[in-house]
C-alpha cells in the first residue's frame, strides 16, 4: 500500500490511489487503517477520504468480497430480461440481504447502463466484460470465474 | 460491436473500419500529419479558426459550440491551462465514446494535443469512467505509444511545445458527465458540480482557463482542419453539421453504432439497423437526459435544432427502441430511479426532487394523482436545479404524457 | 467605481464583482437563503435566493454584479420557484419545532414562515450522531447547506468535515463516520453557522427551550487572543457560549472558549476566606481574615522591612486589578517586589524588544498576519496555545497564498500547511537565526534602505554573522544548510513577512539573545514599522500584556518607566501620595531563592499558582512550605493555595467588571454576568481594603475609576477611559482625541533608531549526556490552560484529554522499550515524575515533550530553573532527562 501511495503526491489522485489499492486487495473494501494513511498521505483528513469513497459506487466500503458482479440493469438490459437474471443471478448464488453470495465471494450490484446495449442483456465480473446473456450462460460464466 | 455508416454518406468520417489501435496503424493512414503540419508551423490561429468555422456543436449533448470555448481559453493569459477530454460515458443507451477509445484512441490523441496547441495548454486529462476497464486498458497502452514516439511529451514535433495528457478514471458516478462535476473528480474529489457562471473556459481544473469537450467532439476535430471548415459544412443541416454517431439498441433486429448526418431521421436509423424487433412503440432518444419518439416522429430530422424548436434534445444520440410488448412506463420509473441514485445531492431540487416526482408518477399510474402534477415537479425541477441532472426530467415528462 | 444595476425597475450603484446577493440585501431586498454565507466561499446548492436576471432565473447568491443587469426580485413564478424549493427541503426535514431547544432562533423556521409553508416533524431514520465530546449532528435536521463543512475549511483551516454518501442519503460526516473517530477538535465553528438544531452544543440540548435567554458580551479568559465572546444566559446559567463576530477573533473560538467555562462554576469553587490553623484550614470571616493579613504584613514590614515582602501579581486577573496590587505593593508595602507570570513566559520579549525597538510588545495586529506573504513562526504551537491565531495563519496559506515558514523541534500541527519546516534542536535558536541572516547578507538581500535610515549598530551586527555560515549553522542547529538557504531566501524576498513567536524562542537561558535575533532578522529585511510584517510575540495568558502595562513587575512603574528614573518615580510619587522605592524588586525565581535563603517573609499571590507553573518545582515547594506567611488570592483551593496560610476567595471573570489587554495591544472589556459566587469578592476589592487596614488608603467605586487612575500616570493608556472601550484600541493611546495604534514603529522607533544587537550562540544551560541523553522541552496542549485550575474542572474539555503524557520518537521508543500507552517515569537532575507513553514523530529522534498542565505528573518538578542573566526567565524548553519503562 506504501508503495501505491507514494506513486502518488498530489491529493488530486485519491482516487486514482483508492483503485489501485483496491485491484491489489483480495477484498473490495478498506480498512479504517488503511483510509487513516490515504488521509495522512494526501495530507487531508479521513472524513474527506470517507465522502470519496461513499460517493462512487466503484468503492464499495461496506462488504467484503473476492468478486464484484455488476449486473446492469438500466433500460437496454432491462428490456432484455435483465430483472430476471438479477433474480436467477441472487437465488443461484444464494445472496443474503447485503447481495453477497457464493459463500461470501460473490457481491452482486445492480449498476446503470455500461454501455455494452448493443450485447445487452450484459454484465462485468471484475474486470471482464460478458454480454448476449441468458441464464444458462450467466451460469456457465459464474462457474468459471469462482 | 457492429458499425454502420448510414448509405447516404459517401464515406465514414468519424468510424473507420479498419481498427486503429496500434500507432503504426494510425500513421499509415495519415495519422498526426495535421499535428505536425500545424505544430511545425506554428498555426494555431487556424486551428481556431477552422473549428470556430466549422460550427462544430459539443457531441457530449449539450450542443455547445466548440470554437467558442476554444477561443475563449486561447484569449486568456494564465500560467496554466488545460484540455479535458470528457469520456465519462454513462447515458443509458449509449456506447459510442467506448468504440472510439478502443478503436480510434490516437485519434483522440491528436485532436486533444491539437487543441492543447492552439489554446496554450500543457496539460491534459482524459476523464474515462471507470466502469470501462477495455477502454482504459486500450487507451493506457496507445498513451504510452504516443509518448513513445514522441507525439505526446516534451517538444513535440522538435518544436518547443510540450504537452502532457493523463488518463484519470472514473469510480461510478453519472454526474462525472457533467463537465464541472467532471472536473471535481479530477481534483480527485466527490463529483458534485459547480454552480456556473463562471464557467471552465473561465475557471476550470484547480481555477485555471480548461477546454472540455466530449470524445465524439474531439473525433471530428482532425478531419475538420484537415478538409477545411467547409468540407465539414456540406454534412449534416446548416445548423447542425457534421456527422453524428447514433448508438442504436433495444428491440432492434442488429444493435449497432451508425453513423449518419446530423438531420437524418430516425426511420433511417432504425432500417440500417435491420429493423425493428417487433412492432414500433417508440423510441427514447437521448437517454436518461432524452424524451421519447413516436412513431409520427420517425420522420423527424434528428439535428439539434430542429428537435429544439420542437421541445425536444438529441442529447447523446443514443436511440433505444421499443416494441408494442414494452411498458413504457416501466422505462420511466427506471430512469427515476436512476436519477434518485445518481443524484449528488448538493442542490436541493434535485436531491429532494426526484423521490417525490417518482411517488407522483407511481400515484400517476394509480389515478391518485394528476399528470398536471407530475409536470409541475419537474418544470420546477428544470427552473431551479443546480445542473443538468436535475434538468432533466422535464424532456422524458413532456414526451411522455403526449401519447 | 460603481455601476448602474437595475433592480425591480429602480436604478441603483453598485460595485463591479459584488456579490448580487450581497447587494440585493444591502438595499433591502428580503431575499431567502441558506446555504450562503458570507464568511464562506458560495455554493450554490440551496436554491432558495431565486431571482431574475435578465429575464432568466437564476441563484442571486451565485451571481456577480456586472454590466446591464437588470433584477427582478420578486414576480409570481419567482415567487411559486421559491416557495417550491423551500417545500422540497423541507419534505424530509425532522422539523418537530415543538420539540427542539433552538425553537425560535432557526433559520428555516423563518424562512417557513416567510414562505408561509408549514413545518412538521417526520419519522426520525437518520443517525444521529451524539460521540462528540461538545456537540451532536442530527442529520434529520440538517438541510446540507455545506456551511458548516465550509466554515471547518475556510474559516478554521481544518477541512474535518465531508458530506458522505450521495443523492438523499448525504450527510455530514467526520472522521470514520462519527464525530469521536475525527480529528475534530471541538472549536464549534460549525455549529455557529449551521442555520437549523443540526449541530447544537451539547450543552444546549440540556435545555427544553432556548428562548427567553439573556446574551452578554465579555472577554475569553483562555489565552491572549482576546476573543469577544457572547455567553448565553438562562436561569443564572449559562447555556451555550458563541464567538462575537468582531475583532479580535471575528466570530472564532476554540474549544477551551466555547465549551470550557462550565469548569468556573463548579463545586468545590472558594465560597468564603480560610485560615489554616494546625495545618487545617477553617471557614472565617472576612473581618477575621483581611485584619489577620493586615496585622502580619504590618509586623513582618516593622520587624523585617518591605523588602522582605513579596507579592504575585496575576496575568488572569484584569488591568485595574493589577494596577491595584502593584500600587498595593508599592505604596502600602513599599517594595518593588512584585512580578507575575510574564517573568515565566515573554520576560525575555520585553527585554529584547525594549532593547532593540524600545518597546516590549507585538509590533502588529493579529488580522495583519491574514494579509502577509510570508509568515514565519517558530517556537509557537499555535494551533495548541492560540488556535484562533492559528485560524488566521492558515487562511493566510489556504485563501491568500502566503508562504509559511515553521521553525519549531516539533512536528506542529502548523507545519501542514508550511512550506518550509526548518526542525532545530531545542535552544540553537540564535544559531539558525543568525543563519538565515548570514544567508541574506551574502546573497544581498538585505533592505539597505530600512538599515541606513531606521537603524543603528548594523556593522558591529554584521561581523558576528559573518560566521554564521549555513554550513556551521547545520552543524549547530541540525537544519540541513540548503533549508536555510532557502528559508532565508523565501522570507527576504517577500513584500512583506511577518514573525511570530511565543515560548519556544522565549523560555531559554538565551531567550533576551533569541529575541534580539529575531528583532535584528526583522530589521535587516526591513519588516518592521509596516502593515503586515512584524515582530509578533504571541501572549499566552489572557491579561499578561495588561499586567505588565499597568505595571506587575519589579523594575518598572505603570508603563514601563523605570524604577530607578528618579523623575518618572517622582511622578508617582506625587500621585500617590508615599515616596517610593527606587530598588528594582525581586523575580518570580528570585523571590522563591530568596524565601530559602530566609531573606523574605511573606508571600502574597493574587491568582497565580506557582506550586505548577514554576521550574524546579521541588525547589518552589519547598519555599511556599518554609516562607512564614504566604495569602493566596484564588477561585478555587490551588495547588499553592494549599501551602498558604489565608485562602481569600476571589470572583472568577464572569463575575466583575474590567480590561484585559490581549496579545496585539488592545484594550477589551470584561463585564460581571454574574453575581459573585458565595461570599467572593473581586481581586482588587480584597486588595483596596486590606490595603485601607494596613493604613494607606484605598477607595475606589468601579474598576473605570481605577481605569481613569491607569490612564493619569501610564502614558502608553493616556487618551483611554471606559466611554471608549467600544473603541477597542490599541496602545499606545496617547490622548483622548488619539486613535490607538495599530502597528508601532511605524514612523520611528520607539527608541529612536532600531538597535542591532548583535548576538553569539551559546548552548543552553544542560546539554544532553551519558546519564540523561534526552532533550525535555515541555508546553500547552490545547485542550488545558496552564495549570488547568478552570479547564481541568471543565466537563467538556476532560472529555478531550484529562491525564498527563509524555511524547516520545518511536526510535526512543524502541530503544528504551516503550510502547504508546506504557507508563515510564522521566527523571531529569531535579525530580523524576511518571506518566505514560505517547510514541509518535512529532518530536524528533532524542528529545521528548511533556505538556505542563498536570498536578499528577507535574512536568515542572523536571524543568531547569537556570535563568536568562537579563530577563531572568528560566529555561523551561530544554532539560536534559531520562526516560525508563516503569515496572508496574
Amino acid at each position: 500500500m506504501e508503495e501505491i501511495l507514494n506513486r502518488y503526491r498530489d491529493r488530486s489522485y485519491l482516487i486514482e490511489a483508492i483503485h489501485d489499492i483496491l485491484d491489489e486487495k483480495d477484498e473490495k473494501s478498506l480498512t479504517d487503517d488503511e483510509i487513516k494513511k490515504i488521509a495522512r498521505h494526501f495530507k487531508i483528513n479521513t472524513a474527506e477520504v470517507l465522502g470519496v469513497l461513499t460517493f462512487y459506487t466503484m468503492f464499495s466500503v461496506k462488504w467484503k468480497v473476492k468478486h464484484t458482479i455488476r449486473i446492469c440493469n438500466s433500460p437496454a438490459c432491462y428490456i432484455k430480461g435483465a430483472k430476471e437474471l438479477v433474480t436467477f443471478l441472487k437465488n443461484y448464488l444464494g445472496c443474503d440481504k447485503n447481495n453477497i453470495g457464493g459463500n461470501g465471494s460473490f457481491l452482486v450490484e445492480e449498476v446503470e447502463c455500461l454501455g455494452l446495449c448493443d450485447v445487452a442483456p450484459a454484465v462485468m465480473i471484475d474486470d471482464k466484460v460478458f454480454g448476449n446473456l441468458n441464464k444458462e450462460k450467466l451460469k456457465k460464466i459464474i462457474e468459471e470465474n469462482k | 460491436m457492429k458499425i454502420k455508416v448510414e448509405n447516404s454518406l459517401s464515406s465514414p468520417v468519424i468510424l473507420s473500419f479498419s481498427k486503429e489501435d496500434t500507432i503504426s496503424a494510425y500513421v499509415s493512414n495519415g495519422g498526426f500529419e495535421v499535428l505536425d503540419d500545424f505544430i511545425i508551423n506554428g498555426k494555431k490561429k487556424e486551428i481556431l479558426s477552422e473549428v470556430t468555422k466549422s460550427d462544430l456543436k459539443g457531441r457530449g449533448g449539450a450542443a455547445f459550440k466548440v470554437g467558442i470555448k476554444w477561443n475563449a481559453v486561447a484569449k486568456i493569459e494564465s500560467d496554466k491551462k488545460f484540455v479535458v477530454c470528457n469520456a465519462d460515458e454513462g447515458e443509458p443507451g449509449t456506447f459510442k465514446d467506448r468504440w472510439l477509445l478502443e478503436n480510434r484512441p490516437f485519434l483522440i490523441i491528436e485532436a486533444i494535443t491539437l487543441c492543447a496547441y492552439a489554446v496554450g495548454a500543457s496539460k491534459g486529462y482524459i476523464y474515462i469512467r471507470g466502469e470501462y476497464k477495455n477502454s482504459i486498458k486500450t487507451f493506457k497502452n496507445a498513451l504510452t505509444q504516443a509518448y513513445e514516439e514522441g507525439f505526446l511529451g516534451k517538444n513535440i514535433f522538435n518544436s518547443n511545445f510540450n504537452f502532457d495528457l493523463e488518463i484519470r478514471q472514473g469510480a461510478g458516478s453519472y454526474v462525472c458527465g457533467e463537465e464541472t462535476a467532471l472536473l471535481e473528480s479530477i481534483e480527485g474529489k466527490r463529483a458534485q458540480p459547480r454552480f456556473k457562471p463562471p464557467f471552465p473556459v473561465e475557471k476550470g481544473l484547480w481555477g485555471y482557463p480548461t477546454v472540455i469537450n466530449n470524445v465524439e467532439t474531439f473525433a471530428n476535430v482532425v478531419n475538420i482542419i484537415k478538409n477545411g471548415a467547409n468540407w465539414f459544412k456540406q454534412l449534416g443541416t446548416e445548423n447542425s453539421p457534421g456527422t453524428k454517431l447514433f448508438p442504436v439498441s433495444g428491440r432492434i433486429q442488429e444493435p449497432c453504432l451508425v453513423e449518419a448526418n446530423l438531420g437524418v431521421s430516425l426511420e433511417k436509423l432504425i432500417e440500417e439497423a435491420g429493423g425493428v424487433d417487433g412492432e414500433f412503440q417508440c423510441a427514447l432518444v437521448g437517454g436518461a437526459a432524452g424524451n421519447f419518439i413516436y412513431e409520427k416522429e420517425l420522420n423527424y430530422p434528428l439535428s439539434y435544432e430542429t428537435l429544439k424548436e420542437k421541445g425536444m434534445v438529441l442529447g447523446s444520440g443514443a436511440v433505444l427502441i421499443l416494441n408494442r410488448n414494452d411498458k413504457k412506463e416501466e422505462i420511466v420509473e427506471k430512469i427515476l430511479e436512476f436519477f434518485i441514485n445518481e443524484s449528488c445531492g448538493k442542490c436541493t431540487p434535485c436531491r429532494e426532487g426526484y423521490p417525490i416526482l417518482l411517488e407522483k408518477f407511481n400515484g400517476y399510474l394509480n389515478g391518485s394523482v394528476s399528470m398536471d402534477e407530475v409536470l409541475k415537479l419537474s418544470e420546477l425541477m428544470f427552473k431551479t436545479s443546480l445542473c443538468a441532472l436535475g434538468q432533466s426530467s422535464k424532456f422524458l415528462f413532456e414526451s411522455y404524457f403526449k401519447v | 467605481m460603481g455601476i448602474k444595476v437595475k433592480v425591480d425597475g429602480k436604478e441603483y450603484t453598485a460595485e463591479r464583482e459584488t456579490n448580487l446577493l450581497e447587494f440585493l440585501r444591502s438595499i433591502g431586498k428580503d431575499i431567502p437563503s441558506l446555504c450562503y454565507h458570507p464568511k464562506i466561499s458560495e455554493t450554490g446548492s440551496c436554491r432558495l435566493c431565486l431571482v431574475k436576471v435578465n429575464g432568466k432565473v437564476v441563484t442571486s447568491c451565485t451571481q456577480k454584479v456586472a454590466d446591464s443587469l437588470e433584477v427582478t426580485t420578486n414576480d409570481e413564478e419567482i415567487s411559486i420557484l421559491r416557495k417550491g424549493v423551500f417545500e422540497l427541503l423541507v419534505h424530509n426535514l425532522n422539523a418537530d419545532c415543538d420539540s427542539c431547544s433552538i425553537d425560535g432562533l432557526c433559520e428555516v423556521q423563518d424562512l417557513a414562515q416567510k414562505l408561509d409553508v408549514s413545518l412538521t416533524g417526520k419519522k426520525v431514520d437518520g443517525l444521529i450522531d451524539a460521540t462528540s465530546p461538545v456537540l451532536q449532528y442530527d442529520p434529520n435536521k440538517c438541510v446540507k447547506c455545506y456551511r458548516c463543512i465550509k466554515a471547518c475549511q475556510e474559516i478554521q483551516g481544518k477541512g474535518v468535515l465531508s458530506f458522505i454518501n450521495r443523492g438523499g442519503e448525504v450527510r455530514v460526516a467526520a472522521g470514520f463516520g462519527s464525530w469521536e473517530t475525527s480529528e475534530c477538535d471541538g472549536c464549534g465553528e460549525c455549529i455557529q453557522i449551521c442555520p437549523t438544531g443540526a449541530l447544537v452544543e451539547k450543552s444546549v440540548l440540556k435545555t427544553q427551550k432556548m428562548l427567553p435567554f439573556e446574551k452578554f458580551r465579555t472577554t475569553c479568559i483562555y489565552c491572549g487572543v482576546g476573543c469577544q465572546i457572547d455567553v448565553w444566559v438562562k436561569g443564572g446559567k449559562i447555556l451555550k457560549v458563541e464567538g462575537a463576530d468582531e475583532i479580535p477573533n471575528r466570530g472564532s473560538l476554540c474549544v477551551k472558549g466555547r465549551f470550557g467555562f462550565d469548569g468556573v462554576f463548579k463545586p468545590d469553587r472558594l465560597k468564603y476566606p480560610l485560615i489554616k490553623e494546625n495545618g487545617i484550614f477553617k471557614q472565617s470571616s472576612w473581618d477575621e481574615a483581611l485584619n489577620l493579613i493586615a496585622q502580619k504584613l504590618s509586623k513582618i514590614k516593622d520587624k523585617y522591612g518591605a523588602d522582605s515582602i513579596c507579592g504575585l501579581s496575576s496575568a488572569k486577573c484584569t488591568n485595574e486589578e493589577n494596577y491595584i496590587f502593584q500600587k498595593f505593593m508599592r505604596a502600602t508595602i513599599g517594595t518593588n517586589n512584585v512580578d507575575h507570570c510574564a517573568r515565566l513566559c515573554h520576560a525575555s520579549t520585553v527585554a529584547g524588544l525594549m532593547m532593540s525597538f524600545g518597546s516590549g510588545a507585538m509590533t502588529n495586529s493579529i488580522d495583519e498576519l491574514e494579509q502577509s506573504d510570508v509568515i514565519l513562526v517558530t517556537g509557537s504551537n499555535t494551533t495548541e496555545a492560540h488556535p484562533v491565531i492559528s485560524a488566521f495563519i492558515k487562511r493566510a496559506v489556504i485563501k491568500n497564498g502566503a508562504k509559511l515558514i515553521v521553525v519549531d523541534p516539533r512536528r506542529i500541527d502548523l507545519t501542514r500547511f508550511a512550506t518550509l519546516h526548518l526542525q532545530q534542536k531545542n535552544g540553537t535558536d540564535v544559531a539558525w537565526l543568525n543563519g538565515m541572516m548570514n544567508v541574506i547578507l551574502n546573497e544581498g538581500l538585505e533592505d539597505r534602505e530600512f538599515i541606513k535610515e531606521r537603524t543603528e549598530g548594523f556593522e558591529e551586527f554584521r561581523s558576528v554573522v559573518n560566521e554564521y555560515t549555513p554550513e556551521k549553522v547545520e552543524k549547530i542547529t541540525g537544519i540541513k544548510k540548503e533549508l536555510i538557504v532557502e528559508a532565508a531566501r523565501l522570507f527576504a524576498k517577500a513584500k512583506s513577512a511577518s514573525i511570530v513567536f511565543a515560548m519556544g524562542i522565549t523560555q531559554h537561558t538565551t531567550g533576551t539573545d533569541n529575541v534580539l535575533s529575531i528583532a535584528n532578522l526583522a530589521m535587516l529585511t526591513g519588516n518592521v514599522g509596516k502593515l503586515y510584517s512584524g515582530v509578533n510575540p504571541l501572549r499566552g495568558q489572557n491579561n499578561v500584556q495588561g499586567a505588565g502595562d499597568v505595571g506587575a513587575l519589579p523594575n518598572v512603574l505603570p508603563g514601563y518607566q523605570k524604577v530607578n528614573d528618579e523623575n518618572r518615580r517622582k511622578k508617582f510619587e506625587e500621585a500617590w501620595g508615599v515616596s517610593l522605592s527606587g530598588k528594582s524588586g525581586l523575580t518570580v525565581i528570585e523571590m522563591m531563592n530568596a524565601i530559602l535563603e530566609d531573606k523574605v517573609k511573606a508571600l502574597f499571590v493574587m491568582g497565580e499558582n506557582p506550586a505548577l507553573s514554576d521550574p524546579n518545582l521541588k525547589h518552589v515547594r519547598e519555599a511556599l512550605e518554609s516562607v512564614d506567611f504566604l495569602v493566596v488570592q484564588d477561585i478555587y483551593l490551588s495547588e499553592t493555595a494549599e501551602y498558604a496560610d489565608v485562602v481569600l476567595p476571589a470572583c472568577s471573570f464572569l463575575e466583575k467588571e474590567g480590561t484585559f489587554t490581549n496579545t496585539e495591544r488592545r484594550i477589551l472589556k470584561v463585564n460581571k454576568i454574574f453575581e459573585p459566587l458565595g461570599d467572593s469578592r473581586t481581586d482588587w476589592q480584597i486588595i483596596c481594603d486590606i490595603s485601607t487596614l494596613m493604613g494607606y488608603e484605598m477607595r475606589y467605586k468601579s474598576a473605570s475609576e481605577i481605569m481613569d487612575e491607569i490612564a493619569s500616570v501610564t502614558p502608553i493608556y493616556g487618551g483611554f477611559s471606559y466611554n471608549r472601550l467600544d473603541e477597542k484600541l490599541q496602545w499606545p493611546i496617547w490622548s483622548k482625541e488619539h486613535k490607538g495604534t495599530k502597528f508601532l514603529h511605524k514612523d520611528g522607533f520607539t527608541r529612536g533608531k532600531g538597535k542591532f544587537v548583535p548576538v553569539d550562540y551559546i548552548n543552553p544551560a544542560e546539554m544532553p549526556n551519558d546519564d540523561y541523553p534526552l532533550i525535555l522541552s515541555t508546553g500547552r496542549i490545547l485542550y488545558h490552560y496552564h495549570t488547568g485550575t478552570i479547564s481541568r474542572r471543565s466537563d467538556y474539555l476532560t472529555e478531550y484529554i484529562n491525564e498527563p503524557f509524555i511524547e516520545v520518537h518511536p526510535e526512543d521508543a524502541k530503544e528504551c522499550g516503550v510502547k504508546s500507552g506504557d507508563l515510564v517515569r522521566v527523571t531529569t537532575n531535579r525530580g523524576s515524575i511518571v506518566l505514560k507513553a505517547l510514541v509518535c514523530n512529532v518530536v524528533f529522534k532524542g528529545s521528548v515533550f511533556i505538556p505542563f498542565h498536570f498536578k499528577e505528573a507535574a512536568a515542572n518538578l523536571l524543568t531547569n530553573d537556570a535563568l536568562d542573566p537579563i530577563a531572568k526567565i528560566p529555561e523551561f524548553k530544554v532539560a536534559s532527562a531520562k526516560c525508563r519503562v516503569e515496572k508496574v
